[in-house]
């Protein structure tokens, strides 16, 4: 079992490549759209929302009021779930920063001529190449700065963030499915007991700062084998009131054997 | 038959796998052949091919344009090589030297910077902070003379056609991912990509003869007719002329050679 996550570009057959690879290795394959309405399900915010805080970059607004910066904490705890359940394929554009350190996630970055794709975005929209330059100019700076602020990450395209990038401009969809279905059954990829259990901590800790985040927005959460351990700098001030309340909030939730507030 | 260039940031074993792939394929695995062939073939001394290739140009060398010419022959070199085919280069910069053949199947390979920092630390017998920042020295050398000379930073994924990070993947699973994409389609070097390849060749070979005259000579060729254009004044544009006389007998391969002078330099030059 492993977990394969690409990230491609806009018109880099993104979908096309991951629903082949799913189809070969017979896994499941998610998308960002199941995602969202995972959590706009999970956390009743409406998918709108949602989807703005993984497509646009913040406003001024935006940044002091926390609402992307909660918005994403409900997306990844969603995809973390979804990714947690069994052997899947999931594509989007910037999900491989949600995760990290897990040996059988197998991150591969599909790119192509960013000419060739501002042709098949003014054809697919009927708009000038000027202005389907500009929008996906536009989408990349978004991108990155929604990258750094978020994930302190300088460039989210950034080739060492991925185990595998391919240009879809000169080798085929049907090629690049086959060169990724390949690794993804190579062992190294396999799921081990310890690859299963950081990614089971990995998905507790998103899903209890998801819970808290609407009330504590700096909250650091760390989790291992059930162990829960919950930093944040309000803490400071009325912490044994904020402690009991985390408690009550999290004590019960799926997967917690014990907790700690630092 | 493909070419392939593999392009190699510090500690990738990207010198394993380059051989891995060639014996793989049966191919010629080579780096410095294209240097000593190019020291050879121009009367060079290597250390100063290599130095044009490695480090970032000096001021001096902006004046003089030392290094452009030395690049020039290398890419000579490294043409005349590609132009027989099944060839793996993993010299320095073959994906830029290199980037006008599409069919040119590019890999880089690449290391996190943690691992990269371990190994450095186990060559040079050093701290960790040492380590990362001799590496990080390095890695900002190399960035600085590839935007310098070719106007492009090596670190933009969409130089290549396929990118591998070493640490996962490791040496035997990349031999077989690039072995696999050399079989592709886009990949495969037909009759009518080998005529373009041996233009190249052609008009890089007439250029690097011509750089003593003319630092920024631009020449190009189809199907064996070169033109190169110059924007020089009349006189260097003469002996110019004069020149292209003597290398129509000179480089096998020429039909017909013209000077164009004051004209715009096309994008896909050598």
């Amino acid at each position: 079992m492993s977990v394969v996550i690409i990230s491609a570009d806009s018109f880099c057959n993104g979908e096309e490549v991951a629903k082949t690879v799913a189809s070969h290795l017979n896994y499941k394959c998610i998308g960002r759209e199941i995602m969202i309405a995972e959590a706009a399900q999970r956390y009743s915010i409406p998918k709108t929302k949602l989807s703005e805080a993984m497509n646009d970059s913040s406003s001024l607004l935006e940044i002091l009021s926390n609402t992307q910066t909660r918005h994403l904490a409900y997306i990844q705890a969603a995809f973390l779930s979804l990714l947690n359940l069994d052997q899947t394929v999931f594509y989007g554009q910037s999900e491989h920063l949600f995760i990290e350190g897990v040996s059988h996630v197998l991150k591969v970055r599909l790119l192509a001529d960013f000419e060739e794709r501002v042709g098949l975005k003014a054809e697919a929209e009927d708009i000038s190449k000027k202005k389907a330059r500009e929008s996906l100019l536009k989408e990349s700076a978004a991108r990155q700065k929604r990258a750094r602020l978020f994930f302190s990450v300088d460039d989210e395209t950034d080739p060492a963030l991925f185990d595998l990038v391919l240009d879809v401009s000169q080798i085929e969809p049907a090629e690049a499915a086959a060169a990724i279905t390949e690794m993804a059954k190579d062992v190294k990829f396999q799921a081990i007991t310890y690859s299963l259990k950081c990614m089971k901590d990995i998905e507790l800790s998103c899903r209890v700062r998801a819970a808290l985040i609407d009330s504590y927005p700096d909250i650091h959460i760390l989790a291992k084998d059930g162990n829960v351990s919950i930093r944040s700098k309000i803490f400071k001030k009325k912490k044994k009131d904020k402690v009991l309340a985390i408690k009550k909030q999290v004590e019960d939730m799926n997967g917690v054997s014990y907790m700690e507030v630092l | 038959m493909a070419v392939i260039t593999i392009s190699r940031g510090s500690y990738s074993k990207g010198k394993e796998v380059a051989e891995g792939v060639a014996s793989k394929l049966g191919y010629m695995c080579i780096s410095r052949e294209v240097l000593l062939e190019a020291s050879d073939h121009f009367n060079i001394p290597e250390i100063k091919l290599v130095r044009a290739i490695h480090d970032a140009p000096s001021i001096l060398d902006r004046v003089t344009h030392g290094k452009e010419a030395y690049i020039a022959y290398i890419q000579s070199a490294l043409l005349e090589f590609a132009k027989k085919g099944e060839i793996v280069y993993h010299g320095l910069a073959g994906h830029i030297l290199l980037r006008e053949i599409p069919q040119v199947l590019k890999v880089r390979i690449i290391a996190n910077l943690d691992s990269r920092v371990v190994a450095e630390m186990e060559r040079e017998k050093t701290i960790k902070k040492e380590a990362r920042s001799l590496i990080l020295k390095d890695d900002q050398e190399r960035r600085k003379w590839t935007k310098r000379l070719y106007g492009v930073d090596p670190w933009d994924a969409s130089l290549y056609d396929l990118l591998i990070c070493i640490d996962k993947i490791k040496v035997h699973g990349a031999i077989d991912i690039i072995c696999q994409a050399a079989s592709y389609e886009a990949f495969k070097i037909t009759k009518k990509n080998q005529q373009q390849l041996s233009d190249l060749a052609l008009a890089c070979q007439v250029k690097s003869k011509l750089l003593d005259l003319d630092s920024k000579v631009a020449v190009t060729a189809e199907f064996g007719n070169v033109i190169v254009r110059t924007k020089t004044d009349d006189r260097k544009a003469r002996k110019l002329e004069e020149n292209l006389r003597v290398l129509v007998k000179e480089i096998e391969g020429i039909h017909n050679i013209e000077l164009r002078t004051r004209e715009m330099r096309p994008s896909a030059d050598a």
